[in-house]
Order: C-alpha cells, then structure tokens, then sequence
C-alpha cells in the first residue's frame, strides 16, 4: 500500500478539491458520520484555502492543503494545511505543517491496524516531498496542538534525529523542528528507479 | 512518490515513525490530534441541575 500512496495539492480549479471532499463524504457515510461535523473547523478551512477563498498570507508567502492519495483504493487517507513561510532571522523558506487529521475511514478504525503506521509514514513522507518540490523549504515545522501530540512527535523527533538524515530535528514548545540538511534531498533519484 | 525520493530518507521516517508508535503505543498515536475523535472524547456534558 504504502509504494502507492501520492501527496496531491488539493484545488478548486482542478477539481481535486471536490475529488478530495466527495471521498471524504463517502468516508463519512460509511462509517455513519457527516462530512459537514467531522473535524468541521479544520475541513472549513482547507475548503477556503483550496478554493482561494481563504485571506492570503500576503507577501510571497502561501498556503496549501495537501492530502494523501492512494492509487490503490482510490482514496484519501489524510490532509493537513501547508503554510510556506518566510519566518524573521531565517535564511529561507519553512514549511509549516498544520491541522494534520486522518480519514475518516482511519478514524473511525476501519481497516487493518497496519494503516495508521503506513499512513502516518506516507503523510510525513509527503510532506517532506513537497518541501523539496512544489513548495520548496528548508525547513519543516509540525505544529502540535495537544499533549498526546507532543508525546508522538518529541518520540518521532528523536528517533528521527538519531538517524542523522536531516541537519536537526528538535522539540520547541509546540512545534516539531525538522531543518533539512543540503546534502540529503528528496529529489528524484534517478539510480533507484 | 516514495519511488522517487531519497531512500535514506524513506527509511530514517519509516523508522522513525514506528519507533514513536513503539514508545506511545497505537492508542498513543490515535489518541493525538490527527484522529478528531479524539478531540471529541474531550467533550464533557453539562451536568443536570
């Protein structure tokens, strides 16, 4: 499963965003949820940014939603709000990961345990691939928005960092700090395919 | 994607992610703000006069 997963920018203009949100409908009615009360304060917002309904963040500053798309079943497993920013006293760009929820399929524990590994990877995955390709940064920040959050990503954290792949990875408060190193990208790598 | 990233990359998150679910466990991991049932354990009634 996880071979297959894709992280898609999710857009009003190129209908991914209505893709995403029927998926997600479907999700909901099968598992005996609506769509319009799951998580509605995080899917409202996605809605506004992937329709450019949402206020800009000004400046060459974006937002984004992206979302985890897998070729095999069809179907969205997660979604979380981009912010591509340039923070004050930084060299270049950090992605800010925020509002990171899963289906509602995962949610409501349909599906194999095996899942919530596999999605959380392919998420993070994602993400990291779009910092080095359509919104290119240094650095990547997960915002975490409880204790449970902060138990998960400070032990992610320091496994993460253990493997010495990114220049660091560190705890600050509520945010999970990845500055990626230059030496290792996730570009192509040609040699592998 | 995965095919056409850095695998050092894809197995420094792989592991790392399974090591973090090793210390906190899966109801650790359902238990955080990804899974917005959990948010909604949160809610309390309010209790009858």
């Amino acid at each position: 499963m996880l071979v297959n997963f894709d992280i898609k920018i999710l857009s009003d203009q190129d209908g991914t965003w209505a893709a995403f949100k029927a998926d997600w409908e479907a999700q909901c009615d099968e598992v005996g949820d609506a769509f319009d009360d799951y998580s509605p304060d995080v899917t409202r917002l996605m809605e506004g940014i992937a329709c450019g309904t949402e206020p800009s963040l000004g400046g060459t500053n974006q937002s984004a939603v992206g979302a985890l798309w897998d070729a095999d079943t069809k179907r969205y497993y997660a979604a979380c709000v981009l912010n591509r920013v340039m923070l004050p006293g930084t060299p270049g760009y950090t992605l800010r990961v925020r509002q990171l929820i899963v289906s509602p399929l995962l949610d409501y524990g349909v599906g194999e345990v095996q899942m919530y590994p596999d999605v959380v990877i392919g998420m993070t995955l994602g993400i990291v691939h779009l910092s080095s390709g359509v919104l290119p940064a240094n650095s990547i920040h997960f915002h975490l928005r409880s204790p449970e959050d902060m138990a998960y990503f400070r032990a992610f954290g320091a496994a993460l960092d253990n493997r010495k792949i990114f220049a660091s990875v560190q705890s600050r408060g509520s945010w999970l700090y990845i500055e990626k190193a230059a030496a290792v990208g996730t570009a192509v790598m040609e040699d592998a395919q | 994607m995965i095919k056409t990233m850095d695998p050092r990359v894809v197995d420094a998150i792989t592991y790392a992610v399974h090591a973090a679910i090793a210390v906190v466990g899966i109801d650790g991991l359902r238990s955080t703000s990804m899974f917005p049932s959990a948010a909604k354990q949160l809610v309390e009634l309010p209790l009858a006069a």
